[in-house]
């Protein structure tokens, strides 16, 4: 089972292969829904409408049509997907008065929990000591801890676990105790 | 001939098969991952399909994905590069059930030389000198003892199921190696699920040569040199050259004719290279065999004038070898720098990022094997390769001479790389005799901190 990838127009394939549709016209985006499947090298495939997409289904790929990595498969109308296509085009929030960015200091892919079913290094609400470890940063297999500049709040993540950022890129909000 | 192949990989090696692909009128479809999709060199293949996301689980270890991709695109044969699946036997039998030729090893060769102890037994039977230890797995710290005794101390502890160092423990005297066995079973234990160790010489101070092979459909087999890999970086391979220095003439003369006899008797096809570990006297044991083109190939090519890619897609599309073993004589001396996007200076830190200028010269004897271009990303989810710097001369002090221009003339920003390094190594008295083993660069590096 995989999920789509949000795209600007909607869902894309999370795979290469021939795309069978399951989901109808009108449907509505919402997670964990089975939008249909892919078939590579015999091999079927689930794919599945990820966290943060919304709106309904206005236009689908054909069945058997061939698709690459990232191709629409569903296209949800204006304006109707959140989440990370639509968070990547919106820029920088501004920051509150008191809050601390804390950024990638190189490209990378971040982690924000020790392993998959581990709770995160650090909870958004809870309080944070200097130097204690919000994520991880993997760059070529090498891991450095992302730590906190000062003692306070985490007040919000910037990211989801295990997303590839660039340099620079915000990760974390530290505000005050 | 293939009439069009799909590279299974990404970055230099993509870039450097698309190349002589190129060259013999093979249409070429590469793939890419959400990473690297914005790369420059993509522009010169004939195809490009973005294979997944950058995670390579999900992109260039796909195998589903991959042989979907080839028989979509319709594609005759499957270039594997190296690293990723290239010494994949399941990744090779499933091309070929799918009617997508491997350009590599049969797969039985690839299990065969692939797995360490039974490419250890193999190679023994067929007359390769092994570097004397136990022939079996040792029992247990007694049955190590035993066997201690007969091969002479210093010894070294290896796990079966080993790799990357862990499971393993040299020994220099009797009294230590019970705890030493016990220990390192454990760590075998608890990295791989399997306990069990062997027990072999331990050589210090050796030297890393590897012989280049080519095999053929008909039987045909030839040995192309050897290369010096000694100088290296907690195992990695920081700069090479052939002819080697480490190998004297003599053993030379001894070994080779071995090396290329134990591939003809085994019917191995297509690249190898045998790798090999030359001890304090100069004799040479085998150590391991890669079935696949190695990152170093160029010094090779350089001082053969073969370019083993297009020997490979021959080879793969069943043509006799059109190499003899008579006319292949080494001519003058190749060395090659790895320039990587990582720091010396911060514990050899990666540093992807932007390539903002990637400048190198141009002129006799200098070759530049890259697939980047001024604007293009290193991603962080791969290697650090930036480019190979390959410099040819008559002789060593040329090619050392000449190295060391193309080096002083590469300008490269954005980035930090190990430039400086390789200017320091081609300086460095020990390099310039030619008289370095495996540890000599790490001593040399703590010597400076």
């Amino acid at each position: 089972m995989l999920d789509a990838v949000l795209i600007e127009e909607g869902l894309g394939a999370p795979t290469v292969g021939v795309f069978t549709p399951r989901m109808g016209i009108g449907a509505p985006l919402l997670a964990g829904e089975l939008v249909g499947w892919i078939r590579k090298a015999g091999l079927s495939v689930e794919v599945r409408v990820p966290s943060r997409a919304g709106g309904v289904a206005v236009e689908l790929a054909k069945a058997g049509s061939w698709v690459e990595y990232g191709q629409p498969l569903v296209h949800s109308g204006e304006g109707t997907v959140a989440g990370a296509a639509t968070r990547a085009v919106a820029g920088e929030e501004e920051v509150p008065e008191g809050v601390t960015v804390v950024r990638a200091d190189t490209d990378g892919t971040v982690y924000l929990r020790p392993e998959p079913s581990a709770p995160p290094f650090a909870e958004v609400g809870a309080p944070v000591s200097a130097n204690a470890t919000l994520g991880l940063v993997e760059v070529m297999k090498t891991f450095s801890p992302v730590r906190a500049p000062r003692a306070g709040v985490l007040v919000k993540t910037c990211v989801d676990d295990a997303a590839s950022v660039e340099a620079g890129a915000p990760l974390f909000w530290v505000g005050p105790a | 001939m293939f009439r069009r192949i799909l590279i299974a990989n990404r970055g230099e090696v993509a870039a450097r098969v698309a190349r002589t692909a190129a060259r013999l009128g093979i249409e070429t479809v590469a793939v890419a991952s959400a990473a690297d999709a914005d790369q420059a060199w993509l522009s010169e293949v004939d195809r490009v399909v973005r294979i997944g996301p950058a995670r390579a689980a999900r992109s260039y270890l796909d195998v589903e994905a991959l042989i979907e991709v080839g028989r979509h695109t319709g594609c005759a044969a499957v270039h594997p590069g190296w690293g990723f699946l290239s010494e994949n036997e399941h990744f090779a039998a499933r091309c070929e059930a799918a009617g997508l030729t491997f350009i590599g090893p049969r797969p039985r060769h690839i299990r065969e030389f692939g797995d360490k102890s039974l490419a250890r037994a193999t190679m023994g039977k067929l007359g390769m000198p092994l570097i004397p230890g136990s022939k079996e797995p040792v029992a247990d710290a007694e049955h190590a003892k035993r066997v201690a005794e007969e091969v002479g101390y210093p010894v070294l502890l290896k796990a079966v199921a080993g790799g990357g160092g862990r499971g393993m423990r040299g020994v220099d005297r009797p009294e230590d190696l019970a705890a030493a066995f016990e220990e390192a079973s454990a760590e075998a234990l608890a990295s791989f699920g399997d306990g069990r160790m062997y027990l072999e010489r331990r050589i210090v101070g050796g030297r890393h040569v590897e012989v280049q092979v080519l095999g053929d459909a008909w039987g045909n087999a030839v040995v192309l040199g050897e290369r010096e890999c000694s100088l290296q970086r907690r195992h990695q391979k920081v700069l090479e050259e052939a002819p080697a220095p480490g190998l004297s003439p003599d053993e030379r003369a001894r070994i080779l004719p071995i090396v290329a006899d134990v591939v003809r008797r085994s019917g191995y096809r297509n690249a190898g290279t045998v790798e090999m570990l030359v001890d304090a006297t100069g004799k040479a044991y085998f150590m391991e065999m890669n079935t696949r083109l190695q990152v170093e190939h160029p010094v090779t090519e350089e001082i053969m004038g073969v370019d083993l890619v297009e020997h490979q897609l021959r080879i793969a599309a069943n043509q006799r070898l059109s190499l003899t073993q008579d006319e292949l004589v080494p001519k003058g001396h190749a060395i090659e720098c790895r320039i990587n996007a990582e720091d010396p200076d911060d514990g050899f830190r990666p540093c992807p990022g932007l390539v903002e200028t990637l400048d190198f010269p141009e002129g006799e004897g200098i070759r530049v094997d890259t697939h980047l271009t001024a604007g293009d990303r290193i991603p962080p989810n791969y290697d650090s390769m930036v480019a190979k710097l390959i410099a040819y001369g008559a002789d060593r002090s040329q090619a050392i001479e000449r190295m060391k221009a193309a080096l002083a003339g590469t300008r490269i920003d954005g980035v930090t790389t190990n430039i400086e390094l390789h200017k320091r190594i081609l300086d460095w008295d020990l390099f310039v005799s030619g008289r370095y083993d495996t540890t000599s660069l790490e001593t040399h590096l703590v010597g400076r901190s």
